[in-house]
């Protein structure tokens, strides 16, 4: 009695064997096996019958044509002929290989040069136009958490603006146009809780 | 075997003579092997006329694995799997050939059972006869027929079950007796 594991491998291998593709010592086994198992002997019989009905399918195929090696010679010239023509660009002219050379090296050296040059700014609160200064000024240091929007809010309350600076110490020059305005502008500014200093600007 | 090996060096050399000898020694097998899938005389042609090139130009990258045929198979088989997509229409052509009616086949004298089978493997799919044909037709064995396709040998033996599985329903519908060969 065969394992059911002996009779799969049995089982998978009769299309070679029905086919003559598996070595005498294989084929042998299988004919031991089959002599006692009806499944395999049934199995057989089906692949004969497939290796049959291949012998009719191979009896109907047609010849190739007898020009075929001829076409695939030109097709191999035509493909040599079109690869030397693009390699001849490169290869057999001087001037078109020395430009494309020279192309790409200053490519190359003007990324570098622009890379290496590059500044990376940082945009700080300023005057966002440059005039000349006809009202008052007061200087005005904020502090360090103050934040953006507050200062913006805060110099728009007093009717102001940002004439200068900062400065290295982050000293602002506020421009106040009425002088009426100054002193409440200055209450102001000295009364907020961003403002660090706020003095006469003389 | 050692001889297409050496074909094969001789081609990467340049040598023309070389691939008029490997053509002469294979043509026959993967001009039928193409046939097989696109059943049409002109595109085969023009599939082993690519086929051809492919050999000549890429030479260099035969490892020496398989089989040269093998390696010829697997470029072939490629480049009649983008044909067939390109085209999509074979799986009708395969699928739409003559209808058989039921009880039609119930006497089987040995000419009957290779006709039977004959019209049985036509109505395969692609998958499933592809693999049959490599075996019956080509004379492939399984670890060769796993490169060519390039799937794992447990995937060949399980195809090439359900290709059986398949064939066995084909005959039935088509009415042939199951005493007769199974």
């Amino acid at each position: 009695m065969l394992s059911s594991k002996k009779l799969e491998d049995i089982r998978a291998i009769l299309p070679l064997y029905a086919k003559g593709l598996i070595s005498d010592e294989k084929a042998e086994e299988v004919e031991k096996f089959i002599f006692d198992e009806n499944l395999l002997q049934r199995e057989l019989k089906f692949w004969n019958g497939v290796k049959a009905g291949y012998d009719k399918i191979k009896k109907d195929f047609p010849e190739p044509n007898n020009n075929i090696y001829a076409k695939i010679c030109t097709q191999i010239q035509e493909r040599k002929r079109i690869k030397q023509s693009i390699w001849s660009l490169y290869s057999l002219n001087p001037k078109f290989s020395f430009g494309l050379i020279m192309f790409q090296f200053l490519l190359i050296i003007g990324l570098l040069f622009y890379i290496f040059n590059l500044k990376y700014e940082y945009r700080t609160l300023s005057t966002t136009e440059i005039r000349a200064e006809t009202g008052y000024t007061i200087n005005v240091i904020f502090k360090e958490n103050a934040r953006e929007k507050d200062i913006r809010e805060l110099i728009k309350k007093i009717d102001g603006r940002i004439v200068d600076g900062p400065s290295k110490t982050g000293l602002y020059v506020i421009g106040i146009k009425e002088k009426d305005k100054k002193e409440l502008a200055l209450d102001i500014l000295s009364k907020s809780d961003i403002v660090l200093f706020a003095e006469n600007a003389y | 075997m050692y001889e297409e090996n050496k074909l094969i060096k001789q081609i990467v050399e340049g040598d023309e003579e070389a691939l008029r000898r490997l053509y002469e020694i294979t043509s026959r097998s993967v001009y039928l092997y193409i046939f097989s899938f696109v059943n049409n005389k002109e595109l085969t042609e023009d599939i082993m006329i690519e086929t051809y090139t492919q050999v000549w130009l890429s030479a260099k990258r035969f490892k020496g694995d398989s089989r040269v045929l093998t390696w010829i198979f697997g470029i072939a088989r490629n480049l009649t799997m983008n044909e067939i997509k390109k085209r999509d229409n074979m799986h009708n052509e395969l699928t739409n050939i003559e209808q058989y009616q039921a009880e039609q086949f119930r006497l089987t004298s040995e000419k009957e059972t290779e006709q039977l089978i004959y019209l049985a493997l036509k109505k395969l799919s692609i998958k499933h006869r592809e693999i049959l044909d490599l075996i019956f037709i080509h004379e492939m064995t399984y670890e060769e027929v796993s490169k060519i396709l390039n799937i794992p040998l447990n995937t060949v033996k399980t195809r090439v079950f359900y290709a059986k599985e398949k064939l066995r329903e084909i005959l039935e519908n088509m009415g042939v007796n199951k005493d007769a060969f199974f």
